[in-house]
């Protein structure tokens, strides 16, 4: 590890505790849902990332979210599960969703891949709209319950009411960073090697022995393991889920988030939905410009800086070293 | 007895009303170099789709150390031991040169997910070994000052070695080129050549298609004859080269002979 | 079941039909022959129900003028939109298909602007309600109906006799051959989203007087086209038709038989089946 590698893992540390330090400043409950919030459509996000690394874009990946929101809303209610329960078992049953979903649509590729996996997304979603009992039909599901206290002797027990903000938003940040970490592993480990193989050419990767139908699936079923993980804490935070909360509209966004701040590296999801959380924030007095604005910002991107934001150092460390130099020689 | 290697039967291929190739024989011994020649869309290109899996034979089976491998999937062979290089340049663009190289080395590499997973010391020892048993395979193929280099940014020879060298490092016993010299200079031709050739001394067979037949002839132990689907002919370079047939195949179809280069 | 009921799902599907089939038409000729998913041709229904809007009740013209006009209208703009925004990308799929999204969203914001965000509706051009089959039908929804089917056949008429149109079925069989042949790809490209586009305003026109319509309607009518074009084969004019009025059924049957929401996931499931099972549709070819 070089100096280069610390100083960027003492940035990340410095990132991640002032993220913890943030209730001690910020007290305002509207500003600690929106924050909370952003850590779940970081989830979504970056979950959709994975599947891109192989090459895909999938619009099934949203209401896979939604399923494991409503998997664990319904253990909690229904079975009568403790969330710390619900959380895993709804993840698990969604990956089992997942692979049945994405089993047809791997006879396809591209854009036809794009829409098949909308296609049977869709089913699924309508499925909840469809389908009063169990899930709630058009009005969806409410009362979920909330996550039961922690108790740890010791230390003094974590609530999470309707009015825990901070109790959620260090249960959702801890799930993020956990998340974060696991996806970051995974992306340097050798399943992100086979995933970038696979992305640049399947017949090439085949042809050096790698089962790609294999791959692709494991990266779907993970991506929406993590997607379901995002979808559950929702549930449980916001104690309410409605189906056309996942309908094809938030995938687009997600999509935005994710390739405006640029697939092409880790962070890059990240920093996409941060600048658009902190947009429609701006943007609160005129809803009716966020389509607008959302719109310019993507084809402004797609146009100028089509490797998303986050290869903005890239491009312009150049210029600014020579522009440096310059200034040295005066 | 030397039983041979690779054995394909009547293969037959259609294509709604098309004959690509039809009722094609012919066996492959171990250690021989084998050219496989024939006028522009005499189906060579097809024969190797087919035995390699990427479409079905329509008739005909092909055999591989005795087994039936027809319509085997493309990763299933390169398990067997049968690689395949793409007359079209098919790189990994954007991974460099080593990245490439390293996963051609993808089924001599343990897996262990949860140790490349964590870094874990181990993990990172058997990273080492697997980076420097593929830089020696890119000192063999001369690539290896470049082993950083992103493989669009190569230019057209050496992406044409690096597919090569990706072929080679599945560590096959069959290696099926086609047309590896195809737009090469001089010099790049004669380091493929001799690559063919220390391929060969490791025990490697291998079945070449081939445009470049003044090339391609001195390095073969057999050639083999397409024209139209059909295997006109087959024998020794010197014998295919008076064959009858074989010039009035050339003569009478797309004419492709290597004097014009 | 009831041989009434029957036979009013049996109408209603059959109208449904002919809507689908004058709106996927467009879709199909534009895919044929350029190779692209066009997202904004909900867009174009969109517009061609405004047109008709601005000509017929702000400027009082004529209804069957005013849709005359629209079709014209809309059908220039398409033209313009492709020779700037699609001839340089013509060749690239995506960047081709995601241009086409951002036409889309184009489309929504000139609409809002010179239309405002509030639905609109047109009076019925042709009230009443007459029987039909033994079921009873509104005079408009028939006379959606006919005019569809009158310009579909004028459509299939130009496609068969003229000579434009026997240059867009060279190029949509063989776009190499067909400029070797002489072939204007550029006029051909150029004339077959213009005609696309015209067919789609017209169905939005004639919708106009049925359905309230509003600067968002465009992308679920996009996919509801789309699914057609995929089941009918998306380069088989013949497919989009017969897909048209499978669709129609289906959606009828189900949602009278079942419900709504029940027709929608049909309809998404019958999509999701063809592009994985059979991605070639029911008449197209590999």
């Amino acid at each position: 590890m070089n100096r280069n590698d610390w100083i960027k893992w003492a940035g990340l540390a410095a990132v991640v505790i002032t993220l913890f330090l943030i209730p001690a400043f910020i007290k305002s409950p509207y500003w600690m849902l929106v924050l909370t919030l952003m850590w779940v459509h970081i989830i979504a996000a970056e979950s959709f990332r994975h599947i891109v690394t192989v090459g895909e874009y999938s619009f099934a990946h949203v209401p896979l979210m939604g399923m494991g929101g409503y998997a664990s809303a319904l253990l909690a209610m229904k079975l009568g599960l403790s969330f710390w329960l619900a959380l895993p078992l709804a993840v698990l049953a969604t990956a089992i969703i997942s692979f049945l979903i994405y089993y047809p649509c791997l006879r396809t590729t591209g854009t036809f891949f794009f829409f098949a996996s909308f296609a049977f997304g869709e089913v699924m979603r309508l499925c909840w709209v469809r389908f009063r009992y169990p899930f709630g039909g058009v009005g969806g599901l409410s009362h979920i319950p909330r996550p039961e206290a922690i108790h740890i002797p010791g230390l003094p027990t974590v609530e999470f009411t309707i009015v825990s903000h901070t109790s959620y938003y260090y249960l959702i940040l801890v799930f993020m960073l956990f998340s974060l970490l696991i996806m970051y592993l995974l992306d340097r480990s050798r399943l992100g090697a086979i995933a970038a193989a696979i992305k640049e050419s399947k017949v090439l990767a085949s042809f050096v022995g790698i089962r790609v139908w294999r791959y692709e699936m494991i990266i779907f079923v993970i991506a929406s393991a993590f997607a379901a993980l995002g979808g559950s804490l929702y549930a449980h935070y916001m104690t309410l889920l409605v189906p056309v909360e996942f309908y094809w509209g938030l995938g687009i966004y997600v999509c935005v988030w994710a390739v405006v701040g640029g697939t092409g590296h880790f962070a890059g999801p990240i920093v996409g939905t941060i600048v658009f959380g902190l947009a429609r924030e701006l943007l609160r007095p005129f809803p009716q410009l966020v389509p607008l604005i959302y719109g310019l910002i993507l084809a402004a991107t797609l146009a100028f800086l089509p490797q998303g934001l986050i290869s903005l150092p890239e491009k312009i460390l150049p210029w600014a070293k020579k522009v440096l130099a310059r200034v040295k020689e005066r | 007895m030397n039983a041979p290697l690779l054995e394909v039967r009547n293969l037959t291929k259609r294509f709604g009303g098309l004959t690509a190739i039809s009722q094609l024989s012919f066996d492959l011994y171990r250690g021989e170099i084998v050219g496989l020649i024939g006028p522009n869309g005499a189906g060579k290109t097809t024969l190797f789709n087919v035995i390699t899996g990427f479409y079905p034979p329509t008739e005909g089976k092909v055999f591989y150390k005795g087994e039936d491998i027809t319509g085997f999937k493309p990763h299933k062979l390169v398990q067997m031991g049968i690689a395949r290089s793409f007359q079209l340049t098919t790189l990994f663009d954007n991974l460099s040169v080593l990245q490439n190289v390293v996963m051609s080395r993808h089924l001599h590499t343990e897996v262990d997910f949860l140790g490349s997973l964590f870094h874990t010391p181990g993990n990172r020892e058997k990273e080492k070994a697997t980076e420097m048993r593929t830089m020696e395979l890119l000192k063999l193929t001369g690539l290896d000052t470049q082993w950083d280099v992103l493989a669009k940014n190569l230019s057209h020879g050496y992406q044409k070695t690096l597919n090569f060298t990706i072929t080679v490092g599945t560590d096959p016993e069959l290696l099926m080129l086609d047309e590896p010299l195809c737009a090469l200079n001089p010099e790049r031709i004669t380091a493929i050549q001799r690559l063919i050739f220390t391929v060969r001394d490791k025990g490697i067979t291998i079945l070449v298609i081939e445009h470049n037949m003044k090339a391609l002839f001195p390095i073969c132990d057999r050639i083999m004859v397409l024209d139209a689907g059909m295997k006109i002919a087959e024998g020794t370079p010197k014998e295919v080269g008076g064959n009858p047939e074989v010039i009035r195949a050339y003569l009478g179809g797309a004419i492709d002979v290597s004097d014009r280069r | 079941m009831e041989l009434s009921t029957f036979l009013q799902m049996f109408v209603n599907g059959t109208m449904i039909g002919f809507q689908l089939a004058l709106f996927a038409t467009g879709l199909t000729l534009v895919y044929g022959i350029m190779l692209i998913i066009n997202f904004a041709h909900g867009e174009l229904y969109m517009l061609g129900a405004f047109a008709v809007f601005f000509f017929a009740e702000q400027l009082g013209l004529n209804y069957f003028v005013s849709l005359a006009l629209a079709m014209i209208v809309v059908g220039l703009i398409a033209v313009a939109a492709e020779r700037v925004f699609f001839k340089p990308l013509r060749g690239q799929h995506i960047p081709s298909f995601v241009m086409s999204c951002g036409l889309a969203f184009m489309f929504q914001v000139a609409a809002v602007l010179a239309f405002g965000i509030k639905n609109k509706a047109i009076d019925s051009v042709f009230p009443g309600v007459i029987m039909l089959l033994g079921t009873s039908v509104s005079v408009e929804r028939l006379m959606v109906s006919l005019i569809s089917a009158i310009l579909i056949i004028g459509f299939y008429i130009f496609l068969l006799r003229s000579r434009s149109g026997r240059a867009m079925r060279a190029v949509m069989q063989n776009p190499d051959a067909a400029a070797l042949q002489g072939v204007n790809i550029n006029q051909v490209c150029s004339l077959g989203m213009g005609i696309g586009a015209a067919l789609a305003a017209a169905a939005g026109g004639l919708l106009a007087p049925v359905f309230i319509f509003n600067p968002w309607i465009g992308p679920v009518l996009t996919w509801e086209g789309f699914i057609v074009v995929c089941l009918g084969g998306k380069t088989s004019l013949p497919g989009t038709l017969l897909a048209a009025f499978i669709l129609g059924y289906v959606r009828s049957f189900v949602t009278t038989l079942v419900d709504p929401v029940a027709a929608l996931m049909c309809e998404a499931a019958i999509l999701g089946i063809i592009l994985t099972l059979r991605p070639q549709g029911l008449l197209g070819h590999e």
